[in-house]
């Protein structure tokens, strides 16, 4: 028997979206695949594609090309039966715990809804045990004291986990985590990073964890693979330690250089502006010739001008793969006028 | 918990005035012969909000630190303990619900004036507000009106700031030389509407306004939260320059402590509305007296080096309406004994500094405090 | 306590949420009901003319009996408004007068918000081909005139019923209130807890009737109260154009027998036109003040406050 497809791949998918009569290629032939019971970070600034990839994974969004396939099943081939087991296995947690609960619906009635609909519980007493252990699932304890709460009367971390929890409802496989900024307590988030690992190593549930911050990558997927976005495109993807510890791409780098350190010896060593020649993203709908991180490249040669370079095995770091020539396929030191030797790890 | 091994970097002597030698745990901050007047002096600042007809909460409890010129001082903690209030009620801006009920708020100018914040009247505040002091408050993206251009509104700052009048061309000059102060092209942000600007853009041009009237006292109220990571390291090292450039001293306000490590010169941890340590980001950093510091500081992941495990820090912080007797971290602390639910602890000193750098915790276990982050696996 | 530093102790500040809980759910009631004082006026007066409406008829008696002999008799001790017409008692026409007007407004209001928040809610969340036909439905119903179209109809069929009435104006009446439920499901549908529900694979009923419009709750109850008043000058309208039927007695009849029959002229029978145009003025007024109090006690984030 061969070797059993992954909970969701992603094949070469893109999505482009048609603003104002121009096409905005937010995520571009995309692959990447996370199976049971493991992590894949999706690293980038805002614009950089990771959370329409991962609504691409979450089924929000169809590509536009490429494929989107669940244990092998393209999405867009699915019956009925087979969406629906797939609407139940993968999961999206948002990002904005203001948002994404319902102002008017108590804890109890936000969870007891999916439970019912899908048979999960039938009588009132059984909706009130699920209940009851989803909240201790996610630390909300003791249950009682939370389940008649509103949204309104709870802060971001609860209702965050309480989102965490109505995720759970439906025992999903996969869960999509979407933090890509970090406007809860640095205490808070670690207890939910914290908790989303505990359910990852207990049963076995598989994440696809989305953040800015490589320090949170590190620390949540340092078992896992980290995947760095740029316009909409992998430009590194790895084992995170690896990723993390000798980063390739010159974009990894000024993301590492970019986070703050809990440590003020280690803070003064940082690069300004982690290195990197310009802080503004390019807009999608007028992407740089070329290879698109160029025009901020400390690296950039006259060929990143031109070529598009695509995703290699790096040659110092065999496990990463990496889409950077200067780094894949380093010219003759004499002709490439800025990085001599190209691509070693400082 | 309670091995006997001496850890490395404790006060011997059971309390007070242990370490006096600034020599080998001192190396952030060279002293630089005589200090000038504090720009900002705080005592036994109390702020309380009303909840009801009768019933007030108090908000902050005896808040006492001195700020020297051309200083960076951050102020931690969890959300609700009381940071916020802190800023705001330093600049006189609390919301009509918060009250100062006791304390002074002693600024000094560049003139050597002394003046008492807290008795300013109406038109003596919004004088000193923005010239003097200014702040640039959280959340980037709605602190600025949606219907006029940057350019208007940092022309409306200086002609109700400004002392003595100030003619359209100046306004123009003075506008364009903020903005390019913070690395943005005046020609391009002046004429623009908030919203053609992106969040970093936006966050550089708030500072740009709060630097208009060159303040010499600048409080900024989370300048990074919700920004992409690029973006606010441009703002940390913008920041930093601007500091060293116009010589201005710095409050921040950060829930992130790797803020504080990257940016100020001493960090104030604030819990339940009081300090409760204080003292050289050095000495915070590496040896952190009170438990929860340690915890906050150990809730940040390093991207460099070995991977600690990370530990939130359990419960939440008390309702300023029900303390718990005692220290009010008492509840959420794994130190905790019968004495410190006896009497709220005093701040005790641990190190002297000059510059008001001592550092101090409002703990009676301190010297049990062993800052270390247990790793989990080795880079 | 303005001066003084210290007297404000977290002690006393403790017991305040426990004592505001024991209240008893009635005064909590009141006090939610006399947060918006022309609120409670406009509570106060609707209740005070359904009490009147409903009530009155069964004490009085539903049929008002006159005597053509004494017509338009001065108001008297024993007949305050003075007598009509046929001899009949003003006061007793307008304690019975109401029913019908109540009724007709709810009626006609209850058609109208029912309609425009199904097809509102649907058109909006669906979007696409059944959108657009269920806009260009509501721009041909805003354009049929409504009294041209119930003179039509009342030439056709005999509307002796007040009822059917009431249906008409309520099937004519949806569409501007279909717009906005509609505008607001559009921005409602983009929120991310709709998103977490069709996550959640609960179909499409659930999501738009038990997610989004109980998120619209306190606009749609305000402007069913809107509507009601709306639906009561729309009938009264017809009623003093003549184009409804005369027959039986409510507020609109009174009106329009006051002015065929000349009352204003006469000063004996000056109540007999100014007390119907008084009590829906009345009941006009109190429903817009009520919409105040709703505001206040639907909206959550003013509610705790």
């Amino acid at each position: 028997m061969p070797a059993p497809a992954p909970l969701i791949e992603l094949d070469g998918a893109s999505q482009v979206f048609h603003v104002k009569g121009k096409d905005l290629p937010a995520v571009s032939d995309v692959s990447l695949s996370v199976g049971e019971g493991e992590v894949l970070c999706l690293v980038g600034e805002s614009g950089s594609g990771k959370t329409t990839t991962a609504r691409l994974a979450a089924g929000l969004a169809a590509p536009t090309s490429g494929a989107v396939r669940f244990e092998g099943k393209d999405l867009s081939e699915m019956t009925r039966a087979e969406r629906r087991e797939y609407r139940r296995a993968v999961q999206y947690i948002h990002q904005d715990p203001y948002a994404s609960l319902n102002p008017i619906r108590s804890v109890r009635s936000t969870l007891a809804i999916p439970l019912k609909r899908h048979g999960l519980a039938r009588t009132a007493a059984d909706v009130d045990r699920r209940v009851d252990e989803l909240l201790t699932t996610v630390d909300l304890t003791p249950p009682e004291s939370y389940s008649a709460k509103f949204p309104h009367q709870m802060s971001g971390g609860q209702r965050q986990r309480v989102a965490v929890a109505r995720g759970l409802t439906l025992s999903p496989r996969l869960l999509i985590a979407d933090e890509s900024t970090s406007m809860l307590d640095v205490s808070i988030r670690v207890s939910l990073l914290n908790m989303l690992t505990r359910l990852r190593t207990e049963e076995g549930v598989g994440f696809i964890y989305i953040t800015h911050d490589l320090a949170l990558a590190k620390y949540f997927a340092w078992e896992g693979r980290t995947a760095v976005m740029y316009l909409g495109k992998i430009v590194e993807v790895g084992p995170t330690p690896q990723v993390i510890n000798s980063p390739q791409h010159p974009y990894t780098r000024a993301l590492l250089e970019a986070v703050p350190e809990p440590d003020p010896e280690l803070a003064a060593q940082k690069k300004a502006a982690g290195g990197l020649l310009s802080a503004e993203i390019p807009s999608l709908s007028d992407l740089p010739s070329g290879c698109t991180f160029h025009p901020r490249c400390p690296l950039a040669e006259d060929r990143c001008r031109e070529i598009i370079p695509v995703l290699r095995t790096a040659p110092e770091a065999s496990a990463q793969e990496v889409a950077c020539m200067v780094v894949t396929d380093p010219q003759p030191a004499a002709s490439a006028g800025t990085a001599p030797g190209g691509g070693g790890p400082p | 918990m309670n091995d006997s091994t001496p850890p490395l970097s404790t006060p011997t002597g059971p309390q007070g005035l242990g370490h006096e030698s600034l020599g080998p745990d001192g190396p952030g901050h060279d002293d630089t012969g005589p200090q000038e007047a504090p720009v900002l002096s705080v005592r036994d600042l109390e702020v309380a909000y009303r909840t009801g007809k009768q019933s007030r909460v108090r908000a902050l409890r005896g808040v006492s630190f001195d700020l020297y010129p051309e200083s960076s001082l951050a102020l931690v903690g969890e959300s609700g303990c009381g940071k916020t209030t802190l800023g705001l009620a330093l600049l006189r801006l609390l919301p009509t619900l918060g009250e100062i009920t006791g304390g002074e708020v002693t600024y000094t100018g560049g003139d050597g004036r002394s003046r008492d914040v807290t008795a300013m009247s109406a038109s003596q505040l919004r004088r000193w507000r923005w010239s003097e002091a200014a702040m640039v408050f959280q959340g980037a993206q709605n602190a600025f009106n949606p219907v006029l251009t940057i350019g208007q509104q940092m022309a409306e700052t200086l002609k109700d700031h400004a002392r003595g009048g100030i003619g359209r061309r100046e306004i123009l000059e003075r506008s364009a030389e903020a903005l390019r102060s913070v690395r943005l092209e005046p020609r391009r942000v002046l004429g623009s509407y908030p919203h053609e600007l992106s969040g970093g853009m936006k966050q550089r041009a708030l500072i740009a306004t709060g630097l208009l009237l060159h303040p010499r006292l600048l409080v900024l109220d989370e300048p990074t939260t919700a920004l992409d990571i690029l973006t606010q390291r441009t703002v940390i090292d913008l920041l930093a320059e601007l500091r060293a450039e116009y010589g201005f001293a710095m409050i921040f306000i950060s829930h992130d402590l790797a803020l504080a490590a990257e940016l100020a010169d001493r960090v104030i941890t604030m819990y339940a509305g009081k300090v409760i340590e204080t003292g050289s980001t050095q000495d915070i950093f590496t040896a952190p007296k009170h438990p929860y510091t340690s915890k906050l500081i150990n809730a940040v992941p390093p991207v460099t080096g070995d991977l600690p495990e990370l530990a939130s820090i359990p419960g939440a912080p008390p309702s300023l309406a029900t303390l718990p007797p005692g220290c009010a971290f008492a509840p959420r602390c794994e130190l905790a004994t019968e004495e410190c639910v006896q009497s709220e602890p005093e701040l005790i000193t641990l190190a002297q500094r000059p510059a008001d750098m001592t550092h101090a915790a409002a703990c009676i276990h301190h010297d049990q405090v062993h800052h270390e982050r247990k790793v989990i696996a080795r880079a | 306590m303005t001066g003084a530093p210290p007297p404000v102790t977290s002690a006393p500040g403790a017991p305040a949420p426990e004592r505001a809980a024991a209240v008893s759910p009635l005064r909590r009631l009141l006090s939610e009901l006399t947060r918006s004082r022309s609120g409670f006026v406009g509570l106060c007066l609707v209740v005070a003319i359904l009490l009147v409406s409903l009530l009155g008829p069964l004490v009085l008696g539903s049929q008002v009996v006159g005597d053509p002999m004494r017509a338009w008799e001065a108001p008297s001790g024993s007949h305050w408004l003075g007598l009509e017409g046929g001899g009949k008692d003003i006061l007793h026409l307008l304690v019975t007068g109401g029913t019908t007007v109540l009724m007709v407004g709810f009626l006609a209001a209850t058609i109208t918000t029912v309609i425009a928040v199904a097809i509102g809610s649907l058109a909006g969340y669906f979007g696409g081909r059944f959108d657009a036909l269920m806009l260009q439905l509501t721009d041909v119903v805003m354009t049929v005139p409504q009294i041209v179209l119930l003179a039509v109809v009342g030439a056709f069929y005999k509307l002796d019923s007040p009822m059917l009435l009431g249906v008409i104006i309520g099937i004519l009446s949806w569409p501007v209130l279909m717009r906005s439920i509609r505008a607001q499901v559009l921005s409602l549908k983009e929120r991310e807890f709709v998103e977490a529900a069709q996550l959640l694979d609960v179909g499409w009923v659930r999501i738009v009737f038990g997610e989004i419009v109980p998120n619209m709750a306190s606009y749609i109850l305000i402007n069913f109260i809107i509507a009601v008043t709306n639906a009561i000058y729309a009938m009264v309208g017809l009623y003093l154009l003549g184009l409804a039927p005369q027959k039986g007695s409510n507020w609109g009849i009174m009106i329009n027998d006051a002015w065929t029959k000349g009352a204003m002229f006469n000063p004996d029978a000056m109540a007999y036109i100014i007390a119907p145009v008084t009590m829906i003025v009345l009941l006009q007024l109190g429903l817009i003040l009520l919409t105040r109090t709703l505001e206040e006690i639907l909206n959550p984030r003013l509610r705790d406050r």
